[in-house]
């Protein structure tokens, strides 16, 4: 084979060698071809298993309603995620006065979103280290063994711009838990306030309760 | 004649062959296995992949659904080009198309790094990526991403070698 066509022939496509123009056949093209085919299917598959990405606060049931609320015991809250709910009663997201009162109340449960190399050290005393990366496969995350779905939980993790929290929030919630509340300010701030701190080792970091 | 240093986009860059042949199989198969593996992670949990891409905080809140459609795209996306790239069928394009993503998540780990975010890749799940690099996004991870960048750039430019699908195409057009 001359050198001409043998090159011709290892091109891309071959399409010069045939003598045609075919621009779908080019290095371009072809990738564009494959994009455009992940994307067809990836569109298909996001609307036959829907993602959720922010907490239904519709589904949660609050904390209070109907009784002696801690929150009466609390400041006002300023809500970043604009919490609408009614004196007396906790929304989706309650502050640092909040949590510590219903903390005090005995009133729910307190998970740690936070990596356990880091609730070990230091978290909310009874507190349960419950992380999303517990939540994938097929298996039941431990913690969800000891903990009662229709009790209100209260979640946190770094404050700021930490994501862990509201993440496990929505799994709890995917999960069939029945009263979900974020710490927005999370646990610096309960530090910082000087609350009491539990620490617990690394090889027992799951568990909780009080 | 065959040309093998060619980079040029639409080049004859001509099949290796020898030890050229088994390199450039051992990378296709090196960056498709690597790519299949990450692709079939997320999809078995993309709700655990959209919450990672949401941490990066590249797409704005009022776009989330970007973010849910991103979760589904991203891996399929990986799913074919490795399977193409570990058979060797259409292997620069697809090598093109993985440069492309590469390049997107240099830039996604970059900028996560720049602004000092604290963020869990979600690359490969729970598991380490090739580089084996744990815990928040930082310089191991940047420095896999380009490693994966240049794997597969490097197939641009050399093609699939002769032991591929391609190679198996031009011997019968």
């Amino acid at each position: 084979m001359p050198p001409s066509a043998e090159a011709a022939a290892e091109s891309i496509d071959g399409c010069a060698a045939r003598g045609f123009r075919c621009p779908l056949g080019s290095l371009f093209g072809r990738a564009l071809i494959v994009v455009a085919i992940a994307g067809l299917i990836g569109v298909a598959d996001s609307a036959r298993r829907p993602i959720q990405l922010t907490l239904n606060p519709n589904v949660s049931v609050p904390v209070g309603a109907g009784q002696a609320s801690p929150r009466a015991a609390a400041a006002p809250a300023a809500d970043p995620h604009g919490d609408d709910s009614p004196p007396g009663v906790l929304g989706p997201y309650v502050d640092l006065l909040q949590a510590k009162a219903v903390y005090d109340s005995l009133e729910a449960d307190f998970i740690d979103a936070r990596e356990p190399a880091q609730f070990g050290p230091g978290h909310i005393p009874g507190a349960y280290n419950l992380t999303q990366a517990d939540f994938t496969g097929r298996t039941t995350p431990e913690a969800l063994e000891f903990l009662d779905r229709s009790r209100p939980v209260v979640i946190y993790c770094d404050g700021g711009d930490c994501h862990a929290s509201e993440n496990v929030a929505i799994l709890l919630q995917q999960a069939g838990f029945s009263s979900i509340h974020i710490m927005t300010v999370g646990f610096p701030a309960w530090v910082e306030a000087g609350y009491e701190v539990e620490s617990r080792p690394e090889d027992d970091a799951t568990g909780g309760g009080r | 004649m065959t040309t093998r240093t060619c980079c040029a986009v639409g080049g004859r860059a001509g099949p290796a062959t020898g030890f050229g042949a088994v390199a450039l199989l051992a990378l296709r198969v090196f960056l498709g296995g690597v790519l299949l593996f990450a692709a079939a992670v997320k999809l078995r949990d993309p709700q655990q992949f959209a919450f990672a891409i949401n941490a990066y905080q590249l797409i704005p809140p009022e776009a989330k659904h970007l973010v849910s459609i991103g979760a589904f795209v991203v891996p399929w996306l990986e799913l074919l080009v490795g399977l193409m790239l570990v058979l060797g069928l259409w292997c620069r394009s697809a090598a093109l198309a993985a440069s492309c993503l590469m390049g997107l998540f240099v830039y996604a780990v970059w900028s996560v790094i720049a602004r000092d975010l604290n963020v869990t890749c979600g690359c490969f799940g729970k598991l380490k990526g090739p580089f084996g690099c744990e815990g928040p996004i930082g310089a191991c991870k940047l420095a896999e991403n380009a490693t994966l960048l240049a794997a597969s750039l490097t197939l641009v430019c050399f093609g699939s070698g002769r032991i591929a699908v391609d190679a198996l195409l031009r011997r019968n057009a």
